[in-house]
């Protein structure tokens, strides 16, 4: 391939296996950045009273090493090898939506682009630690221009895990080579199906946060500034921030049961057991957050019952434990460098699990809330268990993903050092229990020298260790001896085909007969080609990426702006334009369908989403998500209501008629596009037309109308300085822009049905949109209920 | 084969047409459970508390359950509803719940 | 200047709570630690060293189930059985927390709320970018915390501006300081001395040096510093 056509392959493709690289190298990238920092902050900690950083650059220094590893190095990693091997594993030539799984990895990209792009802003980057406390994360507390980068770099993350969790999800539920049964999947593809689910619920609680900052940072509002707006944060933070930890951790722990599976010789001890574990770990997590916010005087009993929910989730993480460890009883282990890390990975994860329990406490957290206790705690879960496993990942399916091996010596030093750097560096942590996170320095008579100063060195020890790793593999990937398909003797999908994969995966059709996983050529030897018209470059699409670096270089521009900075306006304006082209770009190649990567669904087992179509089943997904975006936002605006006895009702600063007539008219809107939803069904053209016109035409009305009812409530005074209004203001905004891109679709299927029919996708894709409406107007009928009413 | 398919067609019209008019019908049920929300709100019968979050919950589902097609699906997406309103309900319940002062 | 006694747990009530339970998850852990870490070191260990009859990963085929339900059953049991030991424990330590001070001490606490218990030292802390202020039931405000030992006493906690968690780590006292509430905690320091007292939530770039003092004296010292206080103040005033 010419250097052109590997460019543009790069950046165009939308195949599963390259964005997978891509994430696998844009993670590592991070890794080093994060590390970095990292590395940074423990010199300038490693001897008491040290001016190696200050206090300014020190803060800048952790926010971003905790941004940047739990965000953009540790979940993408996760994903790369997701993006790889699920599709594979499950017996499927590629994602269910393969362009979306490329915009997945562009926001994902950009958005931590932007994020290191606030350290050259006025001020420096976000400092406010990877928590972003309120009300130190406002505007009046952090004046740091970075941050409002920092909170769009999240915003375009959040993009990105949405577009991904919900790609998941219709993937592992409908493309399962036929046979496929869900609890026949390896364990990694378990690890990513929760954590899929986690990711689902739990960003969008963090999304309506964010969002309602920038509302504080960019539009004067001051909801986090408010007495209890601290306790807002922290609601919305830590609904999103524990469930987090457990999607950083699965990935890893699942990879480390297959990988200890496969290297003993032996089927996990009750892998049942082990998924219904997962499955309660991932459910409870969602239930245990406020050990996070013990010592913030909310009442007793409410914290008493989330310290037994705690303590009851120890319960899902000990079994798979020790199941994993009595999995290998009996077996002819071998001590290879995967399997090396996944036993390391659990050897880590039982202290960290165990330091765990010790926090689950209100009485302990005396000691361990805002302590070193608690760092050496989440290192030990998310950098430990996580990481390891996941390097060990690497290590595993290196041999598929290159064809080579990579040296068995370097790469078992390279587990003893890093291991060992690891302990140096996070074990003397749960010693300095009275030490405070997040100081730049301490003074000597504390005593914390000895111990801080042991820990810098396993940190250098640790973080350089991994550049035995790098130069192992980067030296193997060339020059590392030919192995077979299959040189570790596992047994899932990725081990029958060719290493590295061929471009579609499976020449042929991936078909599971009993508990034997094959592959069936379609007429003799030949490969099967009906699964895919597949000529060169049909799979490549640009707009995944413009779409991205659109609203990246609206974004940098708009923080340079509210930055006065130079060149701010034309970022801006390129950005939007690109943005809007590249929109075009994607629905010209729609109505075209020039974009065309199905594989039949006969093949497929679907089990239990059987007779939906994948578009609408990922509309479903993607608004069970939505559905707690606008939670957040509505709860939010119940919080403030309750906490702050001076925020009017609803009943006083709207008009409730206006309220009432846009409540009708987006109800009315979603039946009119339910209507047309049944008219493509049927294949009733005027039906499809006039309901599609009817509800774009109410949509708009929708819109006019709430617009001059917040006219009547800003014109009577009401500003946004109060937090009741701020809240139920960036509720509509929110629903509004739902709206407004829903009806842009709605313009394009009108078009769609009006030049060309019913082809392809379009009855399907109106029978979604009909969803997405009927999504809206329960929304508009919540929005009213609550925040006109109450 | 070609009649069962045909067949197969006929029950999804149908099917359709039920929808079709089993949402026409629940637009004007809707309709008057938004407008019974306004008027009980306006004489103060539902100010405020559980009345007023029970009615609002009910209205919600009653229209995501017709207009986002989940009365008509099978029991996953179902099943994933549930799961959602759980989630949903145990947000607003921290918000509720979790302050310094109980209810 | 900071002393470190010899056993921690005798410092305060609040200290002996807290490492009555740390010990307790302690041993806990090092008991059940012992056990996994045996199984996680031996059986890679002994079974690396054989070779498996029979391979029960075949390329291709999706391993079979393994485990009796009876057997699964008795692991999640002791596992369970252990969660129960470490939350009743728990659950007893968070009530203990609440009731000694109205049991030992007999602190009434409505009396307490309505500012009218004898023998309690009320004190409000507010934090601040970047420090700690002190008010004194008798009006006096100071930058150093002063405690008479033996005595209960009561932290009304609250912020000016961010969020801060206010410390006093030998003591076992910690309560976030929040703007625009108050929180309230509480201890009896029991030994005389010089402790730490910072905060312990990252509050901007000064929280590294929202570090002071807490003075422990004893109650008869504390009792005359107070009123010395008391006396500066009122002259203060008259002076006016």
């Amino acid at each position: 391939m010419s250097s052109t056509l590997q460019i543009k392959r790069w950046l165009f493709t939308t195949n599963h296996k390259d964005v997978g690289i891509l994430y696998l190298v844009t993670s590592l990238y991070f890794f080093i950045i994060g590390g970095t920092l990292a590395l940074l902050f423990r010199i300038q900690l490693s001897v008491p009273e040290n001016d190696f950083l200050d206090a300014a650059k020190f803060n800048q220094a952790i926010t971003n090493h905790g941004l940047i590893m739990v965000f953009w190095f540790i979940s993408p990693l996760a994903f790369a090898f997701a993006n790889y091997f699920v599709p594979i594993q499950i017996g499927a030539k590629d994602m269910a939506f393969p362009r979306l799984n490329a915009l997945s990895y562009w926001l994902l990209l950009f958005g931590g682009l932007l994020v290191i792009a606030g350290f050259f802003m006025p001020g420096g980057a976000a400092d406010f630690g990877w928590t972003a406390y309120a009300p130190l994360n406002t505007e009046t507390y952090t004046p740091n221009f970075g941050a409002n980068l920092t909170a769009f770099g999240l915003l375009m993350l959040i993009a990105s895990v949405t577009v991904g969790t919900v790609n998941f999800l219709v993937t592992i539920f409908q493309l399962r080579a036929k046979g496929y049964k869900m609890l026949g999947l390896p364990m990694f593809v378990w690890g990513i199906f929760f954590t899929v689910l986690m990711m689902l619920w739990a960003f969008p609680s963090l999304q309506a946060g964010l969002i309602l900052l920038a509302a504080d940072r960019i539009l004067g509002a001051t909801i986090f500034e408010a007495p209890k707006g601290a306790i807002l944060w922290d609601h919305l933070f830590w609904f999103f921030g524990h469930p987090e930890v457990y999607i950083v951790l699965f990935p890893g722990l699942a990879l480390a049961l297959d990988m200890i599976s496969v290297f003993s010789r032996r089927p996990l001890l009750g892998r049942k057991v082990i998924i219904a574990a997962f499955g309660a770990a991932a459910a409870l997590s969602f239930g245990v957050y406020a050990h996070h916010m013990f010592m913030t005087g909310i009442n007793l009993q409410y914290l008493k019952f989330h310290m037994f929910t705690t303590e009851l989730i120890s319960v899902p993480f000990g079994v798979i434990t020790i199941l994993a460890i009595l999995s290998m009883i009996g077996g002819a282990i071998k001590l290879t460098t995967p399997m090396l890390f996944a036993l390391g990975s659990i050897a880590v994860f039982i202290i960290g699990g165990f330091s765990g329990v010790f926090n689950s406490n209100p009485v302990l957290d005396i000691a361990n809330r805002g302590s070193y206790w608690v760092v050496a705690h989440f290192h030990y879960v998310m950098v430990g268990a996580a990481l390891f496993a996941l390097f060990g990942g690497l290590y595993y399916w290196f041999p598929k993903m290159t064809g080579r091996m990579y040296n068995e010596t370097l790469g078992k030093i390279h587990f003893i050092v890093s291991f060992i750097g690891f302990n140096l560096l996070y074990f003397p942590m749960f010693f300095l229990i009275d030490m405070p996170r997040r100081i730049y320095t301490y003074p000597e008579w504390t005593g914390w020298g000895p111990l801080n100063f042991i820990a810098t060195v396993g940190g250098f020890i640790f973080g350089l260790s991994h550049l035995i790793m790098f130069a192992n593999l980067l030296y193997s990937m060339k020059h590392g001896p030919r192995v077979d398909k299959n040189p570790w003797g596992a047994w899932s999908y990725e081990w029958v085909i060719e290493s590295p994969p061929p471009e579609y995966n499976f020449e042929g059709i991936p078909v599971v007969q009993g508990n034997r996983l094959m592959v069936l050529m379609a007429d003799g030897a030949k490969p099967a080609a009906h699964a895919h018209n597949s000529h060169e470059g049909e799979h490549l699409s640009p707009w995944p990426l413009l779409i991205s670096l659109g609203p990246f270089l609206f974004l940098l521009g708009l923080g340079m702006w509210i930055a006065q900075a130079k060149f701010a306006l034309p970022l801006m304006v390129a950005g939007a334009i690109i943005s809007a082209y590249a929109v075009y770009g994607w629905f010209r190649d729609d109505f075209y369908e020039r974009f065309k990567l199905e594989e039949p669904p006969e093949y497929k087992e679907r089990w239990p989403f059987e007779s939906i179509h994948r578009v609408k089943l990922g509309m479903y997904f993607f608004l069970f998500g939505d559905a707690v975006f606008f939670a957040g936002l509505i709860g939010a605006y119940i919080f403030v209501r309750l906490e702050a006895p001076t925020t009017l009702p609803g009943l006083v600063t709207h008009n409730i008629l206006l309220g009432l007539i846009g409540a009708l008219l987006m109800l009315w809107s979603a039946v009119f596009m339910y209507a047309a939803a049944r008219g493509a069904k049927l294949g009733d053209r005027t039906l499809t037309l006039a309901g599609l016109a009817l509800s774009i035409v109410l949509g708009i009305a929708y819109l006019v109308v709430t617009g001059l009812d917040w006219l009547g409530t800003f014109s009577a005074g009401f500003t946004l300085a109060d937090p009741a209004i701020a809240t139920s203001a960036v509720t509509a905004l929110s629903h509004a822009l739902h709206l407004a891109a829903g009806l842009l679709v709605a313009v394009y299927l009108l078009l769609k049905v009006w030049v060309r029919g019913f082809t392809g996708h379009v009855p399907d894709t109106i029978d979604s949109l009909a969803v997405y409406w009927g999504f809206l107007a329960a929304v508009t009928a919540a929005i009213f209920g609550v925040t006109y009413i109450f | 084969m070609a009649g069962g398919e045909e067949r197969i067609d006929v029950v999804a019209r149908l099917r359709e047409r039920r929808k079709l008019l089993w949402a026409v019908a629940s637009g004007f049920i809707a309709s008057g459970l938004l407008v019974a929300l306004a008027i009980g709100a306006v004489t103060g019968s539902l100010t405020g508390g559980l009345p007023l979050a029970i009615a609002v919950a009910a209205v919600t589902l009653y229209i995501a359950a017709i207009f986002m097609d989940i009365v008509w699906e099978g029991w996953g997406v179902q099943l994933f509803t549930v799961i959602t309103v759980i989630i949903v309900s145990l947000l607003f319940l921290n918000m509720i719940f979790g302050r310094q002062v109980m209810p | 200047m900071f002393h470190y006694p010899f056993n921690p747990a005798e410092l305060s009530e609040t200290a002996r709570i807290w490492w009555d339970l740390f010990g307790f998850y302690l041993t806990v852990a090092i008991i059940l630690g012992v056990v996994v870490y045996a199984g996680l070191v031996l059986i890679p260990w002994i079974y690396s060293r054989r070779r498996q009859a029979v391979d029960e990963i075949q390329p291709g085929v999706i391993p079979g189930e393994r485990g009796r339900m009876a057997y699964l059953a008795v692991i999640v049991i002791l596992i369970a059985a252990s969660f129960i030991a470490i939350f009743v424990e728990s659950y007893l330590a968070v009530n203990k927390l609440a009731a000694t001070l109205e049991e030992k001490y007999n602190v009434d606490i409505e009396e307490l709320q309505a500012g009218e218990a004898d023998g309690v030292l009320v004190v409000e802390v507010i934090g601040f970018q970047w420090g700690w202020t002190f008010r004194y039931p008798n009006g006096v405000e100071t930058d150093i915390l002063y405690l008479p030992a033996g005595r209960p006493v009561i932290f009304k906690v609250t912020s000016e501006d961010v969020f801060h968690a206010f410390s006093i780590p030998d003591l076992r006292v910690k309560v976030d300081a929040i703007p625009g509430q108050v929180n309230v905690t509480w201890t009896v320091p029991e030994k005389p001395g010089t402790y730490r007292v910072q905060c312990y939530e990252l509050c901007g770039v000064g929280h590294a040096e929202m570090i002071t003092k807490a003075i422990v004296l004893p109650p008869e010292v504390f009792d005359f510093w107070y009123e010395s206080q008391s006396e500066k103040l009122e002259s203060e005033g008259g002076e006016q």
